[in-house]
Parts: C-alpha cells; structure tokens; sequence
C-alpha cells in the first residue's frame, strides 16, 4: 500500500529590478512578491523572478490632491508604481484614504 | 464629471447609526472592486444607489483575470479607533491569477456580506494598468477610510 506525500510548495527565487534586494518564496499558486524598495524611498515595489529583465517606474498623481490623504515620495503625491517585464506589467497603485469632512 | 475625491457614503454612515443594516464591519465580508473613468461617483447618494452593481456603481466595473466581478475580498481587516480617529484597514488587495486591466481609475469598497452595501469610494488618481500581471491595491497607511471626530 502507497502511502500519501505532500509534495513542497515549488520554489519561487524574486530579485528586485531596481535595488539589490533578493527573496525565496514557497507558495503553490500565481503571486507576486512584493517589497519596500530602498532605491524608492520605501515605497512597495513589485519585484520579478530572478534573472528577470525589468524596467520600474514611478507614475506621480494625475489629478488634484484635493482633501485625500495621499502617498507621498520625494514631496510629490504617488499614483503607482510599475513593473516592466518581456511578458507583462505589474502595477502596485497607491490609494487614497477615504475621508469625510467634519467640522466643528 | 468623473472621479474626483475619496469619500464614505452618507448613506453608510447614516444607516449604520440608525440600525438600518446590519452593517459589521468587524466580522462581514468586504469587497474591493475596480472601475473606469466613466462614472461620476457621489457620496451622498442614497444606500440603494450605493451599492455594487446599482446607481453609478452599475456600469464601469473593470474585471480580468484574478479581478473578477465584484472585486476581490478584503483580507485582514481592522477596524479600530485611537483618540479621535476611527480607522477601516485592511491588507494589501491583489489578483493571483494574472490580469491586464487599463483605465483603473477607482475602486469601491462595499459589503458584500449585507447587501453589497457601498462603504466608501477610492480614487487613485488616474489611469492604471497593468498587463498579464498583478494590480496590487496598497491602501494608505491611514488607513481604507478614516473618521476624525
């Protein structure tokens, strides 16, 4: 009688295409892993899988602030930031706090 | 008009004190889904125009590929208060399954645990886009939406 094995959830090696940063993850579906990017001021970037060719990019705001509680980074409101890949994008977009105004 | 501002619904606000729903944002589920620049979202429109899928909310929805109808579930949300400032938060909202998506310009909020209720509206600010990947939603560090009172 064959006895059951799990089998280890595949390997996933991720390297950021805009610092150094490098990450191992171990997880069986479709994901993205995702970081604080030193080269971004903190700001989460997605990252590729290693040896992946990429281009990142940060996409300030298009409209006004208004009264939403915004991202900054470097003193300009942040709308996304994306990655660039042979095969497809990959977008973290920033959003705003919802907000009701109350006076006193 | 279009998108323009990040806003909670009146009518959420209201129907909450008045017990009108069983609104729980404690332990319902909610969604996050995605829409395009054709619609003109109000705040204080009434709950039956608030909903997913009724009043501006109708039309405009952008799905693909991880992003289905109806958006994806909020994951590990919060809802807590410190001094005067009540907070809604939840985890980072991302597809598994890869999506090409364009013209994202907003996302609403909704509980679909009761009647797919409209809690607040987010505007992001312009057209996002993303192409056989993934649209991660990073909600604000003040959180999905706030109250200070």
């Amino acid at each position: 009688m064959t006895r059951p094995v799990l089998l280890a959830p595949p390997e996933h090696r991720w390297e950021c295409a805009r610092c150094d940063f490098t990450d191992v993850t171990r997880q069986s579906g479709p994901h993205t892993r995702m970081h604080p990017c030193r080269a971004l001021g903190g700001l989460t970037a997605p990252m590729v899988p290693a040896g992946t060719r990429a281009k990142v990019e940060v996409h300030e705001r298009e409209d006004y602030i208004g009264r939403d509680l915004v991202q900054m980074h470097e003193g300009r409101p942040v709308m996304n930031v994306t990655v660039t890949r042979d095969e497809g994008t990959d977008a973290v977009v920033f959003a705003p706090t919802a907000t009701n105004l109350v006076r006193e | 008009m279009a998108w323009s501002n990040s806003k909670i619904f009146m009518a959420f606000i209201e129907d909450c004190l008045e017990n009108t729903a069983a609104l729980d944002l404690n332990s319902d589920t909610h969604k996050a889904a995605l829409f395009d620049n054709t619609i003109t979202p109000s705040q204080t429109v009434a709950t039956a125009s608030s909903l997913y899928g009724a009043g501006v909310w109708a039309s405009g929805e952008k799905t693909n590929g991880g992003w289905s109808a109806g958006g994806l579930a909020l994951g590990s949300v919060t809802s807590t208060f410190s001094s005067n400032v009540y907070t809604f938060d939840a985890a980072d909202t991302a597809n598994g399954s890869a999506a090409t998506l364009t013209d994202v310009y907003g996302v609403l909020v909704y509980d679909d645990t009761t009647g797919d209720q409209g809690i607040c509206y987010n505007y992001l600010g312009g057209a996002n886009a993303v192409t056989a990947g993934t649209l991660t939603i990073q909600w604000h560090a003040s959180g999905i939406f706030a109250l200070t009172l």
